[in-house]
């Protein structure tokens, strides 16, 4: 089933003024229901405008977004879209604002004009979710918890309204390597247990390949890749065109393909990188023809892409 | 005598109704001219804090910290101390006090009162330090993070310091400007500037020449980046390899063997070379 | 909800008119707002309307970015010109319906606030669109330097005034950021009375400012790193200086300010008249 479908968007920000610039030009996708979409591009490629189109914080200019069924361009089911799509900005923690996390977590849910009841039932939930144990922090202010706490709770107040589509907007930034690796931790708990589909937008490659299924990369307002992630970093020449940064296991096999060890070009994680390796030593013994070598690598650099997974 | 020398140093602070934090305790290293560092550790270890002992932001509860010799507790000291150790914070938006670029990059020099000729001197040199000459009469607010992080190195430039401190001056900033500000600390370095860097990015600690670990208000590892990341500290501070030594340890499992411990893409490449051929 | 933040944006460019003194152009913006309230011709409008083009031009500001101050005005406008336009009943009735009448005087002078006011938006807008926030708040400094000998901490205000402005952009985009936070979780800022939708701002005012006091917090750090109040004798990169351009400015606006008002005492109408004949 589609989640999300968004069709022939356009977004010109200061229309007829001087300062009029095109955000998005054309845009077109689908996303199927359970997939983890990584959106990349740099900044001011619109990824931010897009974003803002899938929950109709943004007013349609041209074409349509469509999201569970629900059109962007219908302004009756405008609330009912927000409540279905779950946007978690860039530093949410600087949106919370009640005097306690419950209160603050169920801010979403009350303006869904739910009873007390399931109100209460969501905000336990979500903060079971995120690692918030209720009963420690339910009372507490949200001003005094530490950072990664802070930006839990402010996900948990997202996460309440149950969407069944979650969009992240760099959802790491500025943490350290621990608060990073609970918020992408979190991130794979919520698709398993809150919402299927996630579109995650995200500068770091290395984090795109350990978790989206599908990439779609814009640069300039326009879809410039779309894809696997095997596929869409393994198309050397394509993503040096669209600007994508290579992920980090990506790039060493490239410095080892220049090396004379040719790998294949759809690694992209470490653990892939080193699996390839271990083949590629392991099957060296048997042959001895450089060329053939190459081949051998790229065959079990393949294999090990339905294996390993991260 | 060291450039900066840390004797003891502990510090905590009110948290309201008696309760104190100790940010730091027994805190002892020395630097000297030159160096490139990285002082590492997780939120909450204490490096930020660290950081502000160093300029006279604060002072010590306990031991001494001495800039060319000079005690931060001395307050007649403490604009000599802050002029030559300079600080980049976090935010590129909350520490620009000026609308206009240049402006902002005189603000320092104004203050200590340096002639008028020498600022304008001094604000030309530190913008093409930089490498923002070209945008020096535009509003602040219409850059990009990394071009905002520029300007404030500059307005620190602008001072003349010996001594740069990166307080997670490249945290907020997407991989073009993390790759905007290192090249830039790197040039100061090699133009002779000591630089202090905070960060949590392992990838970035890599690249210094000395890593400081902190964890929970103690140095718990200060050494080479080769010395540090082969040491237990690096899990003990709950920070992460680098991806090239993260690798480098899923390889050793697959039966490789890396004599040299690696930190670097370059040591990770070679080392897979020499055992590969 | 706040997409035009240009009223009173800085509009950098190298000309005569950014390069005057910063307390000459607040004196004339002064001269001609106390100016143009004694115009009451078309011929006064005209020459008006003809300096500002001038100064415009050689400026070197789009006529957009003069406009666009308007733009944010329009409604206080419209308001008083519908105002004027039904409320003047003395004159020749030139139309009328029930109880609603326009007079000639009615249009005469609807016509004339409606200048007035937009010359006098574009007039004043071309403080802040060539003249930088720095500079105004070292030009009232240097104005206020009197109140100094009465103990007013002077350069401490400017400082202030120009951190305001500085961070004017800043509070704007953040308060976008968080009004779109909050709309995503179902807020909403347009629907129910006045009190509902004060309450609806709650979620919005907070956060901003908790992050307020916290990037106070933060620039007193980076204002102190960089030796702020390190000594009584703070110097400046740029000196306000009077030059000739500024002397001929001056005299310009006093020509123009005298004009007026000879043109509206001594010449009552006559200009108008010689100008516009019968029609007036």
């Amino acid at each position: 089933m589609l989640a999300i479908e968004v069709k022939n968007l356009s977004y010109t920000y200061s229309r007829k003024t001087p300062y009029e610039k095109r955000a998005l030009d054309n845009v077109c996708f689908a996303v199927e229901e359970g997939e983890f979409v990584g959106l990349i591009g740099c900044t001011g490629s619109g990824k931010s405008t897009l974003i803002q189109h899938l929950n109709g914080l943004v007013k349609l200019q041209e074409g349509e977004v469509t999201v569970k069924g629900l059109k962007a361009s219908d302004k009756n089911s405008l609330r009912q879209l927000r409540f279905t799509v779950g946007m978690v900005f860039q530093y949410p923690e600087y949106q919370l604002f009640e005097d306690t996390v419950a209160k603050d977590i169920a801010f979403g849910p009350k303006n869904m004009k739910l009873d007390k009841a399931e109100i209460d039932r969501r905000v336990r939930r979500a903060m079971e979710v995120v690692g918030l144990p209720y009963d420690e922090f339910a009372s507490r202010s949200p001003f005094e918890l530490s950072g990664g706490e802070k930006r839990r709770a402010a996900i948990a107040g997202v996460i309440a309204m149950e969407p069944s589509v979650l969009v992240l907007d760099e959802p790491v930034a500025g943490l350290d390597p621990a608060g990073r690796k609970e918020i992408l931790d979190l991130i794979v708990r919520l698709k398993e247990q809150v919402s299927p589909t996630v579109v995650m937008v995200s500068h770091y490659m290395d984090d795109i390949a350990a978790l989206a299924t599908r990439i779609i990369a814009l640069r300039d307002g326009k879809v410039v890749a779309d894809g696997s992630p095997k596929d869409v970093f393994g198309d050397r020449e394509k993503a040096r065109e669209a600007g994508i940064d290579l992920p980090f296991a990506a790039r060493i096999a490239d410095r080892l393909a220049e090396r004379g060890i040719a790998l294949d070009k759809r690694i992209i994680t470490p653990v892939e990188l080193a699996d390839a390796l271990a083949a590629y030593r392991d099957g060296k013994g048997a042959e001895t023809d450089g060329a053939s070598d190459a081949k051998d690598g790229a065959d079990d650099g393949s294999a090990t892409e339905g294996g390993s997974g991260v | 005598m060291p450039q900066i020398e840390v004797n003891n140093v502990g510090y905590a602070y009110r948290l309201g109704e008696g309760q104190t934090v100790r940010a730091l305790r027994g805190v002892s290293f020395t630097v000297e001219r030159g160096e490139y560092i990285a002082l590492v550790g997780m939120n909450g270890s204490g490096k930020s804090t660290l950081a502000k002992l160093l300029n006279g932001l604060y002072v010590p509860s306990a031991g001494d910290v001495l800039i060319d010799g000079v005690n931060t507790r001395d307050e007649e000291r403490t604009f000599d101390i802050r002029r030559k150790v300079g600080m980049v914070f976090q935010n590129p938006d909350n520490q620009m006090v000026a609308t206009i670029i240049e402006d902002d990059v005189a603000f320092g020099p104004e203050n200590v009162g340096v002639p008028r000729e020498e600022i304008v001197e001094r604000v030309n040199e530190a913008l093409e330090a930089v490498g923002m000459t070209q945008f020096r009469t535009r509003s602040a607010s219409k850059l990009s993070g990394g071009q905002k992080q520029r300007v404030a190195i500059a307005g620190v430039l602008a001072m003349r310091p010996d001594i740069i401190v990166f307080d997670e001056s490249t945290s907020m900033l997407d991989p073009e400007g993390r790759r905007e500000i290192l090249a830039v600390a790197r040039k100061l370095n090699d133009g002779g500037i000591t630089v202090i860097t905070i960060t949590h990015n392992m990838d970035e600690a890599a690249q210094a020449d000395r890593i400081i670990a902190l964890r929970k208000g103690r140095i718990v590892a200060d050494g080479t980046p080769k010395e540090v990341f082969a040491s237990a500290a690096v899990a003990e501070c709950g920070l992460m390899l680098p991806p090239a030594a993260e690798t480098a340890r899923l390889l050793a499992e697959r039966g490789f063997s890396f004599p040299d411990a690696v930190t670097t893409e370059d040591e990770l490449v070679e080392g897979i070379c020499s055992q590969s051929k | 909800m706040f997409k035009d933040i240009s009223f009173g944006q800085y509009y950098p460019a190298d000309s005569v008119i950014h390069r005057l003194d910063p307390r000459i152009k607040m004196l004339l913006t002064v001269l001609f707002i106390v100016g143009i309230f004694f115009v009451d011709s078309y011929f006064g409008f005209m020459v008006t309307a003809a300096l500002l083009l001038v100064v415009i031009l050689l400026a070197k500001l789009p006529m957009m970015s003069v406009l666009k101050s308007v733009r944010a005005i329009i409604f206080i406008v419209i308001f008083a010109a519908v105002i004027n336009l039904f409320f003047i009943k003395s004159g020749e009735v030139l139309w009328s319906w029930k109880s609603l009448q326009i007079t000639d005087n009615g249009v005469h002078t609807t016509i004339k606030i409606t200048l007035r006011l937009i010359l006098l938006i574009c007039g004043a807008s071309l403080l802040p669109l060539t003249t930088t926030p720095v500079a105004i708040a070292d030009g009232t400094e240097s104005l206020l330097k009197p109140l100094k000998y009465i103990k007013v901490p002077v350069h401490d205000i400017a400082m202030i005034m120009s951190i305001a402005l500085r961070f004017i952009p800043t509070l704007f985009e953040e308060t976008n950021k968080i009004i779109a936070a909050q709309k995503a979780r179902g807020a909403s800022f347009d629907t129910g009375g006045l009190i509902a939708r004060a309450k609806a701002m709650l979620p919005v005012l907070i956060p901003l400012f908790v992050n307020s006091f916290r990037r106070a917090d933060e620039l007193a750090f980076a204002m102190d790193a960089r030796c702020y109040n390190a000594t009584e004798n703070r110097t400046k990169m740029k000196v306000m200086k009077i030059d000739w351009a500024d002397v001929v400015a001056f005299f310009v606006m006093a020509a123009y300010f005298a004009g007026v008002l000879v043109e509206r005492y001594a010449f009552t109408g006559i200009m108008d008249g010689l100008i516009f004949g019968g029609l007036v």
